[in-house]
């Protein structure tokens, strides 16, 4: 009885680890690389700029179909290639009648990209809180780092103690604002190499939302008021010399927000069918517009608006799979499910199973009924091993090759 | 007289190579039964699918009433094993083994097994792989007599031993067997120590069971004769049901067989044979085991 | 009878094991003088910054060590068992057959938890030295998954001495070493925070893979 378990301990092993390892040598040998399009508004043709490999080459096009070389695009998009036309002296002075300034250009460029292994994150639940307004102007690391239990806790880094002065500050200040102990997620740059800081926004125990910094040793804490239902998901916090907005902020809804300088006021960006748990968000922005890109497996979804948030145009379009068409055909006959340990829409390790292929049965009943052949399954003895049978109709050809080697001799 | 290992129809083969086929034996309680046979015949086949190592192809042993595939742990303190080369935990001392071994069989006798230890030139706080092959043997022995079995199932114990350990082992064995009828399996390549000591024996062959008989029958009816021929004269022998085995040498030959001289003699001169001088000539066991398996 | 059988492992995997705590030992020196030289290089502030902010385990020299004792523990314990065959007197002791081998892996799992723990105890104690409780909880259950792979190569390796045919050792060596692979790459703070007892139930999958080799020693099995 054990020697059987055992025995079907290592047959499940076997399928875990075929149904690791198959698929993904079959991906190496068949898959292809899908490079996502780039996706690029401009001001110049007021229409999107799509730029992607066609055989092996890299082009850009416009919505009309109409194909541009490098040179052509450059110039099309001087907002993100200002520094390459001022070198060749072909930067316009002005555009749609707008005088450009180089230095409000490049502060007007902005990048925000989300990806969902950055939400909820795996890693240490402490951070260093900054002082916003340094005596010598240069961000250092604070020699404390900052936790969240039944109050919020400044432990000196040196010492490896609570600072129980500073704490108390905090705490008292983030209690004045209705702040309920603990915080559950924060938001924040922790890094000495931006230009300022804005603390952290942080979501506490009760769902409200709350901006912290450290001016002068001094707590600022305040409480931002949210639309009612709004729960955040998650924020980017960006500290850009423009300081229209604190960040990119994402709700349950899948819904997604600048965090205004203005009274902490939300604007709403256009977004379509995104879900923060599986597809890519990427903000840019110029002198001109806002773009709002999503990043699904297969599509990509680009809505452009003007400096006003009124939206101008959007683009869509499908983003070809890594297998050809054969290979993935051939990918669902043979392979029932995978199993991958790590996958990109998150840091964490688990046992994620995927693909599910209901035309994989098929295989799976040749290889079911091809084991009647082997000698060992032959007549009564094989229907003693029905289990046997039944792991190579749910796992095909990872049990095939179980029973295969761990054959099932005299137990 | 209850039989102690019941042996029945084994075959066996190492993939496609036959080793036996339909072996029978059995194994009286009190008796001494020797399983001999040249190298590869397949004697520790035997003894492995007797401790339920090995599964034979088809065919069954039972030990004391019980299938040798599935011994209960009851069964297997009555059964002392001595693998081929005295093989033993060598990373233990003396001691250290006796102490392991002594918490799994309710008879232990500590003392047999230091009686032997103290004949040889070992300390109790010696590893066994710093001995050599004939004090482990010793060690081995000490154990299995300290065991106090009911079967004694021991592998080719003659393996790397000189003469003197041979006989020690032996003449310790005689003592053992003698006192309380306990029954001994023993396989050995080297005959002639077997001569006094074994009772039953089963003689292998490659692929099949030569002979199944008592020491005792084997040495009164199994014959050698010696004759002569004309040097120049071209003999040709077969192996027949009265000539078992022979040998041709230049002018001389040897028949070996079952039968009376005269039942040899009248099988010469039908198949028309110039022998001269027929005579039968006294043979050791290992004499009788050579002219019955042949030299190769 | 089970005392005496401990007594017979215990003879064989002392020295591995010491010699492995020892390691141990040699790895969480070599961890406290890397936390007090980085420190001071650093400062305090900027080194916690490395690790809590960059999610980078200041313990990795510890990454490789549980997968290695428990390679060497099973070795100590069954090579001298498996050669001469020697395994044949262990399985001629009266017990069953079965529960021998269980015991003997279990004697071996326990070795090499126990080595772990202990290792782990004064990594935590350096941690707690010289960081918050945080960072201890991240180091556990960030090493967690290490000690599996310990147990993991523990296991498959007392399988492969045991199994008799040379393709399913081999077989069996792939399918450890993808699972250990699976538990020892992503090397970062806290990754299986969440998959924990996923990962451990998977691993005591691997615990009896012994018994069904060992039906097959017993069998003579030589295909």
């Amino acid at each position: 009885m054990m020697v059987k378990l055992s025995r079907i301990f290592i047959l499940i092993l076997v399928v875990l680890m075929a149904a690791v390892t198959l698929p993904h040598y079959y991906r190496i040998s068949f898959g292809k690389r899908v490079v996502n399009p780039m996706i690029n508004f401009s001001p110049v043709t007021k229409g999107f700029l799509i730029g992607s490999y066609a055989n092996n080459k890299f082009q850009w096009k416009d919505t009309n179909g109409h194909i541009y070389n490098r040179e052509e695009a450059d110039n099309l998009l001087p907002f993100s290639n200002y520094r390459l036309l001022l070198a060749k002296g072909l930067m316009p002075d002005s555009l749609q009648g707008k005088k450009i300034n180089i230095d409000t250009l490049r502060y007007n460029n902005l990048f925000m990209r989300l990806r969902p292994k950055e939400i909820d994150p795996p890693g240490i639940k402490m951070f260093p809180l900054f002082e916003s307004k340094p005596a010598r102007l240069k961000l250092t690391m604070p020699k404390d780092f900052v936790r969240f239990n039944t109050r919020m806790e400044f432990v000196n880094a040196r010492e490896n103690r609570v600072e129980e002065e500073i704490s108390k500050r905090f705490t008292t200040a983030l209690t004045e604002q209705g702040f309920t102990f603990p915080g559950v997620k924060y938001f924040g740059n922790p890094s000495t190499r931006k230009a300022f800081d804005e603390g952290y926004f942080v979501v506490d125990a009760a769902g409200k939302f709350f901006h912290i910094k450290k001016i002068r040793g001094k707590p600022y804490c305040k409480n931002i008021v949210l639309p009612d239902g709004f729960s955040v998901r998650h924020m980017v916090v960006y500290e850009n010399a423009l300081q229209e907005f604190y960040g990119l902020l994402v709700n349950d809804k899948n819904e997604v927000f600048l965090l205004l300088y203005d009274q902490y006021k939300l604007q709403k960006l256009p977004t379509e069918n995104y879900d923060a748990k599986k597809d890519q968000l990427v903000f840019r922005g110029d002198l001109f517009y806002r773009l709002t890109t999503v990043i699904k497996d297969r599509k990509i979804i680009s809505t452009a608006v003007n400096r006003k948030y009124q939206k101008i145009a959007a683009y869509k379009q499908e983003i070809p799979a890594s297998f050809g068409e054969t290979a993935a055909i051939v990918h669902h006959y043979l392979f029932p499910f995978t199993l991958q340990f790590g996958i990109k829409t998150t840091y964490f390790q688990d046992f994620y199973f995927s693909d599910y292929s209901f035309t994989a049965l098929w295989l799976n009943i040749i290889l079911m009924f091809s084991m009647f052949f082997l000698k060992r399954y032959k007549g009564r003895a094989g229907l003693n091993r029905w289990y046997d049978f039944l792991l190579v109709l749910i796992s095909g050809i990872f049990g095939f090759i179980g029973i295969l080697i761990y054959e099932n001799t005299d137990l | 007289m209850e039989n102690v290992v019941e042996c029945k129809n084994l075959t066996h083969y190492y993939g496609k190579r036959l080793i036996y086929e339909d072996m029978s034996f059995n194994i009286k309680k009190g008796s001494i039964f020797g399983l001999l046979g040249k190298n590869g015949t397949g004697k520790t086949t035997t003894i492995n699918i007797l401790n339920g190592y090995l599964k034979p192809a088809s065919g069954q042993c039972l030990i004391f009433g019980e299938d040798s595939q599935n011994l209960p742990p009851q069964t297997k303190t009555r059964i002392g094993f001595l693998m081929e080369g005295h093989i033993q935990y060598n990373f233990m001392t003396i001691s250290q083994i006796e102490k392991f071994y002594s918490a799994f069989f309710p008879k232990w006798k500590k003392e047999a097994y230091y009686e032997l230890m103290e004949k040889l030139e070992v300390l109790p706080e010696q590893k066994l792989s710093t001995m050599s092959c004939g004090q482990r043997s010793q060690v081995a022995l000490g154990l299995i007599l300290a065991q106090d079995p009911d079967l004694m199932v021991l592998d080719d114990y003659s393996m790397g031993l000189d003469a003197g350990y041979r006989r020690l082992f032996l003449d310790f064995l005689k003592d053992y067997a003698s006192s309380n009828n306990k029954t001994i399996f023993i396989t050995s390549h080297i005959i002639q120590d077997l001569e006094d000591f074994v009772q039953d024996i089963v003689i292998l062959d490659y692929r099949s069971v030569l002979l199944s008989t008592t020491v005792k029958d084997f040495r009164d009816n199994f014959k050698q004769f010696n004759f002569e021929f004309d040097e120049n004269m071209k003999i040709q022998l077969e192996k027949t049901d009265v000539v078992n085995n022979f040998e041709l040498f230049k002018s001389h030959g040897a028949i070996y067989s079952f039968k009376e001289k005269a039942q040899v003699e009248k099988y010469l001169q039908q198949t028309k044979i110039p022998y001269k001088n027929l005579k039968q000539v006294s043979m050791s066991l290992e004499d009788a085991f050579i002219g019955l398996t042949g030299k190769y | 009878m089970f005392k005496a059988l401990f007594f017979k492992e215990w003879l064989k995997i002392r020295w591995a094991g010491l010699i492995m705590l020892g390691l141990f030992f040699l790895a969480a020196a070599k961890t406290a003088l890397n936390i007090s030289y980085g420190i001071r290089i650093l400062g305090a502030n900027n080194f916690w910054g490395e690790i809590i902010l960059k999610n980078i385990p200041f313990f990795n020299d510890y990454l490789y060590l549980p997968v290695l004792t428990g390679i060497v523990i099973g070795i100590a314990q069954f090579f001298p068992e498996v050669t001469e065959s020697r395994l044949k007197l262990t399985l001629h002791l009266p017990l069953k057959e079965n529960n021998i081998l269980l015991y003997m892996a279990f004697i071996g799992a326990s070795a090499v938890l126990l080595i772990s723990a202990i290792s782990l105890f004064v990594m935590g104690l350096i941690s707690l030295t010289y960081f918050p409780s945080e960072v201890l909880w991240a180091m556990v259950s960030t090493s967690l998954p290490w000690v599996l792979a310990g147990l993991t190569g523990y296991f498959g390796t007392i399988a492969v001495f045991v199994e008799p045919i040379w393709f399913k050792r081999i077989f069996f060596i792939v399918v450890f070493i993808s699972f250990i692979q699976a538990l020892l790459e992503p090397s970062h703070l806290n990754f299986f925070q969440h998959s924990l007892p996923q990962f451990t139930i998977v691993t005591l999958l691997f615990s009896i893979a012994i018994l069904f080799s060992g039906h097959r020693f017993r069998k003579g099995v030589l295909k």
